[in-house]
């Protein structure tokens, strides 16, 4: 198109630009009209036509987190922990999720989609046209050859545009079919879930249970399989957390006194009760995109409750950055304050969490030498490219075990990650390591500096898919058992 | 923007920044290397690196500068990195007291891990939020003199003084490079990989521990 446009006499093309009928182009422009408008209603009624990636991953992350923004509670006392037979009505609750809440998410979701929708969607509105028309008088006449020629051209972009739209229609479509069986998958693992759930310990080491697992728990029993997964060895019952959390109270009030002053010089003594005043610093701070934690919203005042009464009842670990991310991520999928507390104080008590969040450097230096003999062993390359720029794993692990993965994957892929991270322990998020890397080999081997690497697995992409990555993570031929081997020899170093 | 990796350069520079929790090192960081500013902050967790790349005096600088955790609890963690730093910035909330009668146990820190003579910078951030104001400029600056290092005060939302900041540590650095002093350090002990870029080395990742400091102008 560009070289015929050469082909005509400059002046011609020049006039033709500067010159654009203004009743003609009122014309035009009033015909995309009809097709726009409707575009911003479809994206209203149905957040599914939304057809951008960016809508989508709104929308599985909105999907993840949908329990708690309807069922926590709305107060700052700790739900539940004083209610013992909680337990019944939040299964009920929750099972029933899928009626009632859902429409609040809806609401709340539907602003953005259809944003979204509006601006992927609108069809190419372009004066285009006008080069059908004949010259305004006082200017020569088109050449019958001109006029074929710019007759041709019109129906060129023409059919460009039509081709695009059905593109578009096709994309649209795909998408909303996945979306579908998508759903429909989730529905029907939803009520094997609730099967399962009531004989939890019996089934859960069954084949089908596991594969079951592997595709990602429904987010109607995340909570509760999550709860059940990681256990309550400490035996914390919720009258203990009303314990730690009452201390909490008390600790912010001292503090609130003395007006934050003396937390400072107590910090370096053997407890690290006194962290807890540093907490509220990180609350906004905790997925700041997503608005729950926002200063005065009720699950803001949960996150600072369950982090406080953590650092009061371990006070040799305390508060540590990075904590916020792991209870925020529990307490999107656990309405009951006191579950959250004691799924924390549990998955922190794991040895290799205990060693990260002591920041107890010896203890910490294993895992990360285990990391980059399996990474010499599975990615080869990856590990001599990263070798060779002196990019070590410290620069990127920390932060993924740290979070699990929450800063680093898009909300709802890392939810997948801790729900297999639930089912086979630690291991897992070093398979999940792996299974990134692998993932974007080719790009990283690229890189060839360590801000770029750095840069990009510290902000993994946003299109990020979920299936891929766990396709990615299956081929990592990781066993717990070989990762624990690794782990006591050098150990024992 | 960070790509131009494979571009000459004159010298490289690695900075660090330290200071309390919440403070603004990050977003002092991002005015710095990319001029923006994000109100939807997350708290650094360990150590971040970026990289700005510009010029003083003819010679062409690429700076890498550590951003770090600032609870103190990650302090084990991110003392090892000091010792890469040839400059450091430490910073200050002014609308925050503890955050500057914190200053004294950073630069303690700074003299217990980092390198001899290591080129070192105070800064209060937040100016933008003048009614909070807490520290006095006087304040920020008697205790600067006190300990013979630069003071500046900045904003990273209002940017102001920002580039200031980070270019006086970097003349400074140079200085010190030119005059010799850079290095000096280079032949210390022990030479550590993430600093050579292209230098080959076989690093197990348990290699940072026994770190220090590699030369300052490396090309």
């Amino acid at each position: 198109m560009a070289e015929e446009e050469e082909d005509l006499p400059v002046e011609r093309e020049e006039i033709e630009q500067i010159e654009p009928p203004s009743q003609q182009e009122d014309g035009e422009k009033e015909e995309p009209r009809p097709t726009t408008s409707p575009l911003p209603e479809t994206g209203s009624s149905d957040q599914t036509n939304s057809p951008t990636n960016d809508s989508l991953t709104l929308h599985s992350e909105l999907e993840s987190v949908e329990l708690s923004t309807t069922i926590s509670p709305s107060t700052p006392l700790p739900l539940g922990a004083t209610n013992g037979s909680a337990e019944k009505k939040r299964q009920n609750l929750l099972l029933n999720n899928n009626k009632s809440p859902a429409k609040t998410k809806f609401s709340f979701f539907k602003r953005k989609s259809s944003g979204a929708a509006s601006s992927g969607a609108l069809p190419p509105t372009s004066t285009t046209g006008l080069i059908l028309e004949g010259r305004p008088k006082g200017l020569p006449a088109k050449t019958p050859a001109e006029e074929k020629k710019h007759q041709k051209l019109y129906q060129e972009m023409i059919q460009a545009t039509k081709k695009k739209e059905l593109q578009h229609a096709s994309d649209t479509h795909k998408m909303e079919q996945k979306r579908h069986t998508k759903e429909d998958q989730i529905a029907v693992a939803q009520k094997k879930w609730a099967e399962i759930l009531p004989k939890f310990d019996s089934l859960r080491n069954r084949k089908e249970v596991k594969e079951l697992w592997w595709a990602g728990l429904p987010p109607g029993v995340r909570g509760l399989v999550w709860k059940k997964a990681i256990g309550n060895d400490l035996n914390i019952s919720p009258d203990l957390y009303m314990i730690f959390w009452k201390r909490f109270q008390e600790r912010l009030d001292l503090a609130q006194q003395r007006g934050r002053s003396d937390s400072v010089a107590s910090v370096t003594s053997i407890s690290r009760e006194s962290s807890v005043d540093v907490i509220h610093l990180d609350l906004q701070r905790t997925f700041p995109t997503l608005g729950f934690f926002q200063e005065g919203s009720p699950l803001c005042q949960v996150l600072h409750n369950v982090l406080g009464a953590y650092a009061c009842y371990r006070p040799d670990v305390g508060y540590v950055q990075g904590m916020s991310f792991l209870a925020a991520v529990i307490i999107l999928n656990m309405e009951n304050e006191a579950d959250a507390f004691i799924a924390l104080a549990n998955l922190l008590n794991r040895a290799s969490y205990l060693a990260f969040f002591k920041v107890d450097q010896d203890q910490m230096k294993p895992y990360f030498t285990v990391f980059s003999l399996l990474l010499a062993e599975s990615l080869p390359k990856v590990s001599a490219h990263f070798n060779q720029l002196g990019f070590h794993p410290q620069f990127y692990l920390i932060e993924w075990i740290f979070t699990i993965y929450t800063r680093n994957l898009p909300l709802d892929v890392a939810c997948r990650v801790w729900d297999l991270f639930c089912r086979d322990g630690d291991f897992f998020l070093y398979r999940t390591a792996l299974g990134i890397l692998n993932m974007y080999q080719h790009q990283l081997l690229q890189f060839t500096s360590i801000e770029d690497v750095g840069h990009f697995l510290g902000h993994l992409p946003s299109t990020l898919d979920s299936d891929q990555l766990f396709s990615s993570i299956s081929s990592i031929p990781l066993t717990e058992k070989k990762f624990s081997q690794l782990l006591t020899q050098n150990k024992t170093k | 923007m960070a790509r131009a990796t494979d571009k000459k350069y004159d010298h490289l520079f690695q900075l660090l920044l330290c200071g309390d929790s919440s403070v603004g090192k990050t977003c002092l960081i991002s005015r710095f290397a990319d001029n923006e500013f994000r109100h939807t902050h997350i708290n650094t967790i360990g150590i971040d690196f970026k990289l700005k790349l510009f010029t003083i005096r003819d010679k062409k600088i690429r700076m890498q500068i550590w951003d770090t955790a600032g609870q103190e609890r990650y302090e084990t963690l991110t003392a090892q990195y000091y010792r890469k730093a040839q400059g450091i910035i430490l910073v200050y909330d002014i609308t925050r007291e503890e955050t500057f009668r914190n200053v004294t146990k950073w630069l303690r820190n700074i003299e217990d891990h980092g390198v001899k003579g290591v080129k070192i910078i105070l800064i209060g951030n937040k100016v933008d939020l003048e009614s909070e104001r807490k520290i006095s400029t006087r304040h920020g600056q008697k205790l600067a003199n006190q300990h013979n290092i630069k003071f500046f005060e900045t904003s990273a939302w209002k940017d102001i003084n920002v580039t200031e900041a980070f270019t006086e540590l970097a003349e400074q650095i140079l200085a010190k490079v030119e005059s010799g002093g850079g290095r000096d350090r280079g032949s210390s002990s022990i030479r550590e990989s993430a600093i050579k870029l292209h230098e080959q080395q076989p690093t197990p990742a348990t290699k940072s521990h026994g770190g220090c400091c590699s030369g300052g102008s490396s090309n």
